[in-house]
């Protein structure tokens, strides 16, 4: 009845939505949080599919090119019984030093292991499966076991937290490339993709260096690891070195997260 | 009758939610991902008669679960679902032709209006339009009708 006539109408939806919108203003965080509450195991399960269906189909793809891989292996076999020496022993020296960072990684920071949850589709975010109940707070690096940076926490809920990827796109921070010591800056393109800015033009970059974070002032503890130089820019007209970096972290293959809780 | 359909709407596209955000995420395609929100907005404002509103509210409701799982503030895909919800309403009338045919020029004006309402919003993030989302998204909604139809057809050759 009170709707009769279409004044009262616009009124009574002009209410609701003034309505929503508070709420969504309001009580962002509150909503975000009991939903996450709620679905936390039914997330997590997905995610977990979503792994495993999905290497399974990237390896039911690329069948169709096992026999041309066969027939490439067999010419590259005989090359390869050669080097197979210096495979064993690299094989001995990754394993001694993955060792070594795993007792550095305890001993090194105070963690709390997480797992994945959710992933934007339209960002690189993640929601993981530790809030302010297990003492995660704004700011915190979250990396994996083998001391690679993922990115940040960002926003926190009672029993999950947004974690902002290093490959977001605006993600800026200090790092170092190994070996030759040159600082730079690390950009996030967005798309997973990451970038090296501010390289000294006179620096030696070399194809496959390793990158890790410089220390606090770039926003992230030192030494955490983040990938491989796989491509540099030098333009002259540039003041400065531009590199692409592969990225050691491939957040569909994680398993477990740390964050770092000091 | 619509009352119903925003309750079961409330209910499927929760689970549609966490389906997209925990599971079809490993499955990017050059950036692209079936978006099944969305196509459930085209199916129903396209479906639904035209004194209707309801779609409108379901677009909304896929908006507000894509809020919830995403890293922007919370209205933002609300506001694009129900634009998306309002455009259909306003592009179907124009694009009446046989069945099928309309209903796939409507899906792909949704998935492009969509697209480029994210594209526009996104702007400071550089040029973001994804070609494969649309052409992922225009598929599963070809292949959903083409079930649906024969699902339809089959039930009502039993019921007869």
């Amino acid at each position: 009845m009170i709707f009769k006539t279409g004044k009262n109408q616009k009124i009574f939806w002009s209410v609701v939505a003034i309505f929503i919108i508070l709420i969504f203003v309001f009580l962002q965080q509150p909503i975000r949080s009991v939903f996450y509450s709620i679905s936390g195991s039914l997330e997590s399960w997905c995610w977990e599919k979503g792994q495993s269906d999905s290497s399974f189909w990237a390896g039911f793809f690329n069948a169709a090119h096992l026999k041309i891989q066969n027939q490439n292996l067999k010419q590259e076999n005989q090359a390869l019984l050669s080097n197979l020496l210096d495979f064993k022993e690299l094989q001995e020296e990754n394993q001694r030093l993955r060792n070594a960072l795993g007792l550095g990684l305890a001993e090194e920071f105070n963690l709390k292991e997480a797992a994945i949850l959710t992933e934007d589709t339209t960002r690189d975010y993640a929601v993981i499966d530790k809030g302010k109940e297990d003492g995660i707070s704004e700011g915190m690096a979250v990396i994996t076991y083998e001391k690679v940076l993922i990115g940040k926490v960002v926003e926190v809920y009672r029993n999950a937290c947004q974690v902002r990827l290093i490959t977001d796109f605006g993600t800026k921070f200090g790092v170092r490339v190994a070996d030759t010591n040159v600082p730079a800056l690390a950009k996030g393109q967005g798309n997973k993709n990451l970038i090296l800015d501010l390289i000294p033009k006179d620096a030696d970059v070399p194809i496959g260096a390793f990158v890790s974070t410089s220390g606090p002032e770039g926003g992230y503890p030192a030494g955490l690891l983040i990938g491989t130089v796989s491509e540099t820019s030098n333009a002259d007209a540039e003041p400065f070195q531009k590199a692409r970096i592969d990225n050691f972290f491939k957040i569909q293959d994680a398993d477990l997260l740390f964050v770092i809780i000091d | 009758m619509p009352a119903i359909k925003i309750i079961v709407s409330f209910i499927v596209f929760y689970f549609l939610a966490v389906f997209q955000a925990g599971y079809l995420i490993h499955f990017k395609i050059a950036g692209g991902i079936w978006n099944p929100l969305l196509v459930a907005i085209i199916f129903l404002n396209f479906f639904e008669k035209k004194e209707d509103k309801s779609g409108l509210v379901a677009g909304g409701l896929a908006g507000f679960y894509l809020d919830l799982f995403s890293s922007y503030f919370l209205g933002f895909f609300t506001l694009i679902g129900i634009l998306v919800a309002f455009a259909i309403k306003y592009v179907k009338p124009l694009l009446e032709t046989k069945r099928f045919v309309s209903f796939a020029l409507v899906l792909f004006s949704g998935l492009f209006f969509y697209e480029m309402v994210l594209t526009v919003a996104l702007i400071t993030r550089g040029l973001s339009f994804n070609v494969f989302s649309i052409i992922i998204n225009f598929l599963a909604g070809i292949i959903i009708y083409w079930i649906l139809r024969l699902f339809n057809v089959l039930c009502w050759k039993k019921f007869r």
